[in-house]
């Protein structure tokens, strides 16, 4: 019978495998786990399985932040106009430093319209402090102009849709 | 004795959630309508596009009803914003 330590090894290479193939926005826990128990020849049932998988999961994705945020900003040259305005990244938001906020919608959660890199984006996000000053999440959405007209012109369709539930 | 409602089973998500998904502003972006425990909400969000399957993406927003309203009340505004960067 496998020690518990050698099989914790054999999971560790597996999710570090499937973290790195797996599409991280989609990915979820259980098909980490799943996957994981399969390629370590583990039993998914395993009582200490679930939570050491959650750990590592945590590790790996708090490492992948502190790099990602640098390497953000190259990958959205790459991507072109329909990720631009998908940029989570707050450094990248600040250093344009042109934001205007338009509106309000909640008392954490804001319009505004910036300037990035010369084209204009709608973003409509949540927003928190910090030492004093109000900083963009990731919470949130921005918008290109042409998927700001889009929605535009979906407004008919999207009013209609609210009445019909209400 | 009030009756416990079992989380995750499909009967229940039906009766949370009703999505009347709307439309598509991009290829891979959506607003969708739906209500969420008695909410109406309308969701701004990316999605992808994995085993044959549509999924939402964590970067979007839900909008609430006061929140949508407000946002709709300064389409202009935001027009002329945008204008003005351009």
């Amino acid at each position: 019978m496998a020690s518990e330590d050698a099989e914790k090894e054999a999971v560790r290479v597996a999710v570090k495998e499937i973290l790195s193939e797996e599409d991280m926005d989609v990915v979820t826990e259980g098909m980490v786990r799943k996957k994981a128990a399969e390629r370590a020849g583990v039993e998914v049932s395993a009582p200490w399985f679930k939570g050491f998988v959650k750990q590592l999961i945590q590790e790996f994705v708090s490492a992948r932040q502190d790099k990602s945020k640098r390497g953000e900003e190259e990958e959205e040259e790459e991507k072109g106009d329909e990720n631009a305005g998908s940029q989570e990244s707050s450094k990248a938001m600040l250093a344009e430093g042109e934001d205007e906020i338009i509106c309000q919608l909640s008392g954490k959660r804001n319009v505004s319209v910036q300037n990035f890199r010369g084209k204009a984006l709608v973003s409509i996000r949540e927003y928190y402090e910090k030492d004093g000053k109000t900083l963009p999440s990731s919470k949130g959405i921005s918008l290109t102009i042409d998927q700001w007209e889009a929605l535009k012109k979906e407004l008919p369709a999207i009013r209609q849709a609210i009445e019909s539930l209400q | 004795m009030a009756s416990k409602r079992k989380r995750g089973s499909k009967a229940d998500e039906k009766e949370d959630e009703e999505s009347v998904a709307v439309c598509e502003i991009s290829k891979n972006r959506k607003v969708s309508v739906r209500k969420w425990r008695g909410q109406v909400l309308v969701d701004i969000r990316e999605y992808w596009y994995k085993g044959g399957e549509c999924l939402p993406g964590k970067k979007g927003i839900s909008l609430t009803m006061d929140q949508w309203n407000v946002l709709q009340e300064h389409v202009k505004q935001i027009d002329s914003a945008v204008q003005r960067v351009n």
